[in-house]
């Protein structure tokens, strides 16, 4: 929400791969690959909101643990405040997790129903070495309060709490360390409207207050357009359109931003989209489709989307950069822009982790 | 509301409780709403607000410890809470079709999906096999299941989400019912998918002059697919009204507060109104209004005494205070 300058990322991503393996048959053999995500690269600056969307099984969750290293990357680079975290050693790795956090979309589940919430909360400090006693004792006073819960509540457990409460405790243990980038996987997929307001000001608030950094992951567009400052659109483990939120929402080029867009039902009966319906599902990540992976569903498709991946086609720079993954686009490098609206585009072929890298 | 034609199905003051160890749980107090032929009436509330015990109880549905313990489900002129057990079995699934939230756990696991469709042919029908097969192919067809005659006989377990949804679409108009329920039918699909299956529902509205009873918590759905809407809280309903005047002037302080602290598309620099405090459970519902100690505009006797559901304007109710005054009888 605060415009900042364009600096340095925080955080770079590129050409990140994770392939998780399918077995099958006597001795467990691999007999597949399932490519949860395949080559995705995107930055995220200091103290801005990337917003990462896509519908079930796209992989953007797999996104959100791969950069906390809380699953292990089959390929790529990230690169946390010009370090590297794939290959840092164990101490580097634990200062890492004090640097970055997650808050889980299921507060049922995410947290331990036999500790009390100041153990919860004050775990990480324990572990970390960084308050004993009295000192992690008012820390943890600190951090309720700073979540909106009375600190009187850490010797409760969290079976005692509603929905919504328990998120802000989950967000009290990811605060704990004093992160400075979150990753919130669905923080608020899980909760009523009233209580989702509550947790989108919280997360906006804490964002001004500390400077954090958030990947916002959710599959709710109206909540994405509210919190991101900018907004990358996944599918079938590929990014295929990334750009600043008003510009996406004004402006999506991807066919299938345009169809999520579309679908997303408007809570305002005097406003009637034109829903573009998509014919069938989203295909398996185990055998995706050749060249684009969105062909088969793509209401705009045409021969070359079978067969060539799509080019990497880019307008402006750092944050405000608007990049789109599709042939409608743009073709290979020889070939100029096919739209006459769309000539002040670059167009990249090829790679795009290699293109993305090749354009800075 | 004084819709002219006479209701296919009408509500009125239906109670339900839930009796457990820690007492009696008042789910739903006294609601009442009625269905035109062929609309779209939708139920909208937050979880835990009663709008799912209704569905389940217009159909008898309940399971221990739920029972109706008050009020009348008129459908075609027969009350279906105190109709015996086999009358009312002949209409649900044949008059009265419903599809649920989980299509994961509504289908049999161990029966091909055609079998299961062709059952409620043979039961409510008397289809013999054959003709109930052919029946289940065009059946599958028309909700979009290609290519019918492989699907035909697949296990759940092999379709999608958005697929078994459509299944259960399928076996609910199997008998061509003039009124369905539908609780939170896309709240587990995707957002494409859930486009599909709302387009299809509207289709096969259209084509059978079908009611929808459309039990939801997403108002942007609601927004693109209701005529009429019902606001529910705490197990009553606190506003009814046509959807455009309901979204464009909300009465109640409770849709209002939901509708602000809602993100909207082009409303991104505002902050989200968030309300206060939680919903109620039934064991603790505040005194009064329900919504009262949650309420930005709460006065002196919200919270002694209970407001009744009266038209404010013309066919728009609602159940509060801060209208007594300006009531239309």
């Amino acid at each position: 929400m605060n415009e900042q300058p364009t600096g340095h990322p925080l955080l770079e991503v590129r050409g990140l791969k994770k392939y998780f393996p399918l077995r099958s048959g006597l001795f467990s053999r691999v007999s597949a690959w399932i490519k949860a995500v395949d080559d995705v690269s995107f930055d995220v600056y200091p103290g801005e909101t990337l917003g990462l969307v896509g519908e079930s099984g796209c992989g953007k969750t797999t996104v959100g643990r791969s950069i906390l290293r809380l699953i292990e990357p089959t390929a790529g680079e990230i690169r946390f405040a010009g370090m590297d975290v794939r290959r840092l050693d164990s101490t580097q790795l634990r200062w890492l997790r004090r640097q970055m956090q997650i808050i889980f979309q299921d507060p049922y589940s995410s947290l331990n129903p036999r500790m009390t919430v100041g153990a919860i909360i004050g775990e990480a400090l324990y572990v970390h070495g960084l308050a004993r006693g009295q000192e992690l004792d008012r820390r943890v006073q600190e951090l309720l309060a700073q979540v909106g819960l009375s600190p009187s509540y850490r010797s409760r457990y969290p079976h005692e709490f509603s929905g919504g409460q328990r998120q802000r405790i989950g967000i009290a243990r990811a605060l704990a360390l004093q992160p400075r980038f979150l990753v919130c996987d669905e923080p608020v997929s899980a909760l009523d409207v009233s209580i989702q307001a509550q947790i989108l000001n919280l997360l906006q608030d804490l964002q001004q207050e500390l400077g954090l950094s958030y990947l916002f992951i959710s599959h709710d567009l109206n909540v994405v357009e509210h919190i991101a400052d900018r907004v990358a659109v996944m599918y079938l483990g590929k990014l295929v359109e990334m750009a600043p939120v008003d510009e996406l929402f004004r402006n999506p080029l991807h066919p299938y931003t345009q169809a999520l867009m579309s679908a997303n039902p408007v809570p305002d009966p005097t406003i009637r989209t034109r829903r573009i319906v998509l014919a069938g599902d989203v295909p398996s990540p185990v055998q995706p489709p050749a060249g684009c992976p969105f062909h088969p569903r793509c209401p705009q498709v045409m021969a070359r989307c079978k067969t060539i991946a799509p080019p990497l086609v880019r307008s402006g720079h750092g944050k405000d950069e608007h990049v789109v993954w599709c042939h409608l686009y743009g073709t290979a490098e020889s070939e100029t822009a096919s739209s006459p609206s769309l000539s002040s585009w670059s167009s990249t072929a090829g790679d795009s982790g290699a293109a993305f890298l090749q354009g800075r | 509301m004084a819709t002219g034609k006479r209701p296919l199905l009408a509500v009125s003051d239906l109670r339900v409780s839930f009796f457990t160890d820690r007492g009696e749980a008042p789910a739903v107090r006294g609601v009442s709403l009625a269905i035109p032929p062929g609309q779209t009436v939708a139920l909208v509330g937050e979880s835990g607000c009663g709008k799912s015990t209704v569905a389940l109880a217009i159909l008898r549905l309940l399971s221990d410890p739920g029972r109706i313990v008050g009020g009348r489900v008129v459908f075609k002129g027969q009350d279906l809470v105190s109709l015996p057990e086999p009358a009312l079995r002949a209409i649900r699934g044949k008059e009265i079709g419903m599809i649920f939230q989980e299509p994961m756990t509504s289908l049999n696991p161990v029966f091909p999906i055609g079998e299961q469709i062709a059952e409620v042919l043979h039961v409510h029908l008397g289809l013999p096999k054959r003709e109930a097969r052919l029946e289940v192919l065009r059946l599958l067809e028309k909700v979009g299941i290609a290519p019918a005659a492989r699907r035909i006989d697949q296990y759940p377990h092999e379709l999608s989400g958005g697929m078994k949804q459509r299944v259960m679409i399928a076996m609910a108009l199997a008998c061509q019912p003039d009124l369905l329920i539908a609780d939170e039918p896309t709240t587990a699909l995707d957002v494409t998918v859930q486009a599909q299956i709302l387009e299809l529902l509207q289709e096969l509205q259209q084509e059978l002059h079908m009611a929808i009873l459309l039990i939801t918590h997403n108002l942007g759905i609601v927004a693109q697919f209701a005529q009429e809407v019902h606001v529910m809280y705490a197990g009553k309903i606190v506003e009814h009204a046509s959807v455009h005047p309901l979204f464009q002037h909300p009465l109640h302080p409770y849709t209002q507060a939901l509708l602000k602290a809602l993100p909207r598309p082009g409303h991104r620099a505002e902050r989200l109104a968030a309300i206060a405090g939680t919903v109620p459970t039934p064991f603790q519902y505040p005194p009064g209004c329900a919504f009262a100690p949650r309420c930005p505009e709460v006065l002196a006797h919200c919270s002694m005494q209970e407001p009744s559901c009266l038209e404010a304007a013309p066919c728009h109710a609602v159940a509060c205070w801060l209208y007594a005054g300006s009531v239309q009888r």
